[in-house]
C-alpha cells in the first residue's frame, strides 16, 4: 500500500493532473470527432481484385505483397454470411483476417454478396449454394490456376457451404473449414424461438422489397444482449482520449450496426427447413430436388466452435462434426465469441493461428 | 509521450469510481436482461408488437392509396407492385440464363489434371462404413492445441 508521503508528492500530483487535462483534450476532441462523424475509421483496406461477379456477388482476390506467390496450396475462399458485411474479416490493418492469412502464405480470395434488393428478395438457399458457390469455386481455380480450394466458410456462410460441398459433389473442394456454423436451430436463441412457436409471421417481418431489413437483423441481434450498449459506450467514454482504442471502437461498432437485408425466399426457407425443421441437425436438407446430406461431405473438414458465442451457442453448432461423413475430421473449441473468432487480440494470438494450421497441415507448403 | 498514444487504461490500479457503478449495474442488469427476453412474457410481447405494426402499416396503406386513387394519382403500393414486376422478370431472365449455363457446362466429375481432389462419391446408401469420430481439440490459449 502506497505511504502517504508517496500519495501527497507534489511530482506525482503535477504528472497525474498533467495526464488528466491531457487526457481531457484528447477526449474532447476525439469525442467531437465521433459524434460529428468525421475521420471515421477506415475498414476492409487490404488491397484486392475483382476477378468474377455474377448478379451483386464478387469474388475478391487479395494481393500478396510484392506479388510474391503464395507458399501454400490450394488458394482459401472465405465464404461470409449472408446478414453481415464482409469486411468484418478484413477490419483494421493488424486486425484482419485475410491480412493473416496472407501473411501465413496462403493465396486467399472472398465473396462478397453484396447488398440484396427486389430482385434479390427471390434468392433462395439454392441460388446460393447451387449456383453462386459452384460457379465461384470454379472462378477461384481459373484464378490461380489450382485444381481445388480450401473453403472456409463463417456463420451463416459456413451453412452455406457445408449444404453447397455436400449437395455438389463434383465441385474441386478439398478441404472444408466452417466458422461458428450454426446446425442444431433449437439452441439459437429467443428470436429463433419465436419463429420456431409461430409467434411472429415470416410475412410480418418481410418488408415491401420482399426482404428481411438490415434494422430487423440488428435488432435481433442487440436483443441477445440487451446491455452490451451500455458497457461499450462505458469503455468508449473511459478510452475517448486514446485514438487507437477509438478507431478500432469505430470500426467495430461500424460493422456491428452494419447489416445487410435477408433476402426474403431464402429467410422464409431458412425459418421452414431450419429453425422449424431442424433439417441441418438431423443430417439431410431438402435441398432442390433433391435430399443433401452432409454424409456425403468427405473432405477433410474442420468445426470451429467459440465457446463463448452468444450468437450462435456452442450447443448449436457443436452437432455438426459428428454429422458429416469425412474421416478426417477435427473439432476446435476455441475460448473465443462470435465476433472474438476473426476480430480481435485473441483472434490474432489464437484462434486464427490454430485455424491457419489446420489448413497448412492439408495444404501443400512450399519452402 | 505523444497525444493519444498514452498508457492505455488497463494499466492503471483503479477504476473511476463512475466506471465501477456502471459495471456493478451491468452485473445486475445484464443477466436479468437476458432471462427477460427468453421468456414466455416477452415473447407474447415480441409477436404481438409485431403483429399491431405489420396490421397498422396495411391499413395505413391501404387508406393512403384510396385517398391518392380518388385524384388518379399513383400510390406507393402502385409503385412497389411495378417494381415487383420488373424484379421478378429479372429473376425470370436469371433462371433462363442459368438453365442455358447449365446445359453447356461440361461435367466437372474427375477435375483437372493432376488435381488431389478427392474422387467424386459414389451414389447409393452403403457404399460407405460409418466414419471415425471427430478428433475435437481446445487451445489451451497458448496457441492452438490440435486433435
Amino acid at each position: 500500500m502506497a505511504s502517504l508521503n508517496e500519495l501527497l508528492s507534489p511530482n506525482e500530483v503535477v504528472a497525474r493532473v498533467r495526464r488528466d487535462v491531457e487526457r481531457s483534450v484528447l477526449r474532447a476532441r476525439n469525442g467531437i470527432k465521433h459524434v460529428a462523424g468525421i475521420n471515421r475509421a477506415q475498414v476492409g483496406l487490404s488491397p484486392k481484385d475483382t476477378v468474377w461477379d455474377r448478379h451483386k456477388v464478387q469474388l475478391w482476390h487479395y494481393r500478396r505483397p510484392d506479388d510474391q506467390p503464395a507458399r501454400c496450396a490450394p488458394p482459401i475462399l472465405l465464404v461470409m454470411s449472408l446478414v453481415s458485411r464482409s469486411y468484418v474479416l478484413d477490419l483494421r490493418p493488424g486486425n484482419s483476417v485475410v491480412e493473416f492469412l496472407i501473411g501465413e502464405g496462403f493465396d486467399v480470395y472472398m465473396l462478397d454478396w453484396g447488398v440484396p434488393d427486389e430482385v434479390e428478395a427471390g434468392n433462395t438457399l439454392e441460388t446460393y449454394c447451387d449456383e453462386y458457390l459452384p460457379r465461384a469455386v470454379d472462378a477461384v481455380c481459373e484464378d490461380s490456376g489450382s485444381p481445388d480450394i480450401t473453403m472456409w466458410g463463417y456463420c451463416f456462410g459456413g451453412l452455406l457451404s457445408v449444404l453447397s460441398v455436400a449437395g455438389n459433389p463434383q465441385m474441386p473442394v478439398r478441404n472444408l473449414l466452417v466458422m461458428a456454423t450454426p446446425t442444431d436451430f433449437s439452441h439459437m436463441g429467443p428470436m429463433s424461438s419465436m419463429l420456431q412457436e409461430g409467434r411472429i409471421e415470416l410475412d410480418s417481418i418481410v418488408d415491401e422489397t420482399g426482404n428481411v431489413p438490415a434494422d430487423v437483423i440488428r435488432g435481433s441481434f442487440k436483443v441477445l444482449k440487451p446491455t452490451a450498449d451500455l458497457s461499450s459506450y462505458a469503455n468508449l467514454w473511459e478510452n475517448l482520449w486514446n485514438d487507437e482504442f477509438v478507431e478500432g471502437y469505430q470500426a467495430m461498432t461500424q460493422w456491428a450496426n452494419d447489416h445487410i437485408p435477408f433476402p426474403g425466399a431464402c429467410f422464409r426457407q431458412t425459418a421452414e427447413l431450419f429453425t422449424r425443421g431442424n433439417q441441418l441437425a438431423a443430417g439431410e436438407v431438402r435441398l432442390g430436388r433433391r435430399t443433401v446430406r452432409l454424409a456425403d461431405i468427405t473432405v477433410p473438414f474442420l468445426n470451429v466452435v467459440g465457446e463463448a458465442d452468444h450468437i450462435v451457442p456452442p450447443d448449436a453448432v457443436g452437432p455438426l462434426a459428428s454429422l458429416v461423413g469425412s474421416d478426417d475430421v477435427e473439432e476446435l473449441r476455441l475460448p473465443a465469441g462470435h465476433v472474438g473468432l476473426v476480430v480481435g487480440k485473441g483472434a490474432r494470438r489464437r484462434t486464427l493461428p490454430a485455424m491457419a494450421d489446420w489448413v497448412r497441415r492439408h495444404s501443400e507448403v512450399r519452402p | 509521450m505523444t497525444p493519444g498514444s498514452l498508457r492505455p487504461m488497463a494499466q492503471r490500479e483503479t477504476r473511476p469510481l463512475w466506471r465501477m457503478a456502471v459495471d456493478s449495474a451491468d452485473r445486475v442488469l445484464g443477466p436479468a436482461s437476458e432471462q427477460l427476453v427468453r421468456t414466455e412474457a416477452f415473447a407474447d410481447v415480441i409477436g404481438l408488437v409485431t403483429r399491431m405494426r405489420y396490421v397498422s402499416l396495411k391499413r395505413v396503406e391501404r387508406m393512403l392509396r384510396q385517398q391518392w386513387h380518388l385524384w388518379n394519382l399513383p400510390a406507393a403500393t402502385d409503385v412497389r407492385r411495378l417494381s415487383e414486376q420488373v424484379a421478378s422478370l429479372e429473376r425470370q431472365v436469371r433462371d433462363l440464363t442459368r438453365e442455358l449455363e447449365d446445359r453447356d457446362r461440361p461435367a466437372r466429375a474427375g477435375r483437372r489434371n493432376g488435381s488431389a481432389a478427392p474422387a467424386p462419391r459414389s451414389s447409393g446408401a452403403g457404399s460407405r462404413g460409418a466414419p471415425p469420430a471427430p478428433k475435437v481439440a481446445s487451445s489451451d490459449g497458448a496457441g492452438g492445441a490440435r486433435g
